[in-house]
């Protein structure tokens, strides 16, 4: 890709012209069936050959547990939560997703600058102020916008276990009823989506669909994104389904590596 | 900025320059001034929420912020002392101090080479201050009046995160070059009250307490009996 920013370039950090990397993002509301896609999207282009990597928000080794337990505690005004966000996202893009690119991967990121300025947004912080703010960020190869109505998103979010108390906006909205609050707040984010798609130059993938019929428009458009890097090799696959069942296997490893990761830098911290 | 102080009932009243400009020691005397003038003051402080100085402090110890995330991380804190600590004493009326403000954020995050506009706009949220008083040392003065006294340099402070020098001394003292260049403009920008900081400090002080005294008028009085915490110097 060719590195390019919204607005001003990383202070201190010298990119090449091109970097070998390609940058792709998947964007959409809590319950769209991000991570599914995400999974299915990393298998199909290991498979294919490509090195993947794969991140999501709040991760970054400098403030992702801090974010966590702020989470748990919501003790920040809105602002400050905001700039938090915006310090863990820097993080992650200086040390995880500009290598990564550098090294030549298929840098996947199950959110990015959108959903942070979104939900900043919903909580009356100012449009103009976030995307200047975020300034800073890489513009992607590929922005991919799985969008789903609320009517849909409603029995997704209930079969994965109901309402969580942030993606209901509780923290804000002084709603007494969990499910006024969630339809309220979840309705007030697509807004947010929907007044960015231009800007930014989504492209809209309806998720109002089966996984494999949205996985399969997702590989039609991310394939010519990421032919140039070995052509020929990356087709489209129809085997979602069962890639879908050796990624949970894959998945029930990561998450004891993870935990393991924790616990170590958990015993390195208080030390 | 977006927020003058006029739009609040209280006043605020900050203090910028380099490390070993004397700034502490000038509003410390204005806030204790104030206190025995019967005003509310409240001297804020960088006491952010405990999440974001845990955070800090662990990028700081493990050395894991670049010029971007140490600019940012710092405008977390700012932010969390905006909504917290400086917006609520002014609404009530009170003279809010602080040592240390966005200037200093301009100052030295530009010498770490993040972009000025940018800069400006993250803390376009910043309330207005009533006086930002800006004490002027040259370089040597203020290197004298540090190093003489302090044992060792901290990372960050140094500037060492630059490669300017491997020499802590010497790193700080370029960086602190950098810096006072940058307060030189911002001076002029933000149309700062420059106060020469190598002037005998009663004299200093006097100039501080003439310049505040037209803007006290109709502030919070503090009540008759009211207890004082007097709090020891800030840091950014």
């Amino acid at each position: 890709m060719r590195p390019e920013f919204y607005w001003v370039p990383l202070p201190g950090v010298q990119l090449e012209d091109e970097l070998p990397g390609k940058l792709i993002v998947l964007e959409g509301t809590d319950g769209v069936g991000r991570s599914t896609q995400t999974r299915l999207i990393r298998n199909w282009l290991e498979s294919s050959g490509l090195a993947v990597y794969d991140t999501g928000l709040t991760r970054s080794n400098l403030a992702g547990r801090h974010i966590q337990e702020a989470k748990e505690g919501h003790t920040m005004g809105r602002r400050t939560q905001c700039l938090f966000y915006a310090t863990d996202f820097a993080d992650r893009l200086e040390n995880e997703i500009v290598p990564a690119l550098r090294a030549g991967y298929v840098v996947l990121t199950d959110r990015y600058i959108y959903s942070l300025m979104a939900r900043s947004a919903v909580r009356g912080v100012e449009r103009d102020w976030l995307r200047r703010l975020y300034g800073f960020a890489l513009k992607p190869d590929l922005i991919l916008y799985l969008s789903v109505s609320l009517e849909k998103l409603l029995p997704r979010v209930l079969a994965s276990g109901g309402f969580d108390y942030w993606e209901s906006g509780m923290d804000f909205l002084g709603e007494e009823d969990m499910y006024e609050a969630f339809v309220k707040y979840q309705g007030a984010l697509l807004r947010e989506f929907e007044l960015m798609t231009d800007e930014y130059g989504f492209t809209v993938v309806d998720a109002n669909r089966s996984i494999k019929s949205v996985f399969a428009d997702l590989q039609d458009l991310i394939q010519p994104v990421v032919m140039d890097m070995i052509p020929g090799q990356v087709v489209p696959t129809e085997f979602a389904a069962q890639m879908l069942q050796v990624e949970e296997r894959l998945a029930d490893r990561r998450s004891v590596a993870d935990t393991l990761r924790d616990f170590f830098s958990s015993l390195l911290e208080d030390a | 900025m977006t927020q003058p102080s006029q739009h609040y009932r209280g006043r605020l009243f900050v203090v910028e320059g380099i490390d070993g400009s004397g700034k502490s020691t000038q509003i410390n005397l204005l806030y204790k001034w104030l206190l025995s003038q019967g005003y509310s003051a409240f001297f804020s402080e960088w006491n952010s929420s405990p999440l974001v100085k845990r955070t800090t402090r662990r990028g700081k110890a493990r050395r894991l912020l670049t010029p971007l995330t140490f600019s940012l991380i710092h405008a977390t804190d700012f932010a969390d002392r905006t909504e917290r600590n400086i917006i609520p004493p002014l609404r009530a009326g009170a003279a809010v101090l602080a040592d240390r403000y966005i200037y200093t954020a301009f100052a030295r995050d530009v010498a770490r080479g993040c972009d000025p506009a940018w800069l400006r706009e993250l803390y376009s949220f910043a309330v207005q201050p009533t006086v930002a008083f800006y004490f002027r040392v040259p370089l040597e003065v203020a290197l004298e009046r540090l190093l003489s006294g302090r044992p060792e340099l901290k990372w960050y402070e140094a500037g060492m995160d630059l490669g300017l020098s491997d020499d802590p001394e010497e790193s700080f003292a370029l960086f602190q070059a950098r810096i006072l260049e940058q307060y030189d403009r911002l001076a002029q920008e933000y149309n700062l009250t420059v106060i020469d900081g190598t002037l005998p400090i009663g004299e200093q002080q006097r100039m501080v307490r003439d310049i505040v005294r037209p803007h006290l008028e109709g502030l919070l009085r503090r009540p008759e009996d009211a207890w004082v915490t007097i709090p020891a110097g800030g840091d950014f």
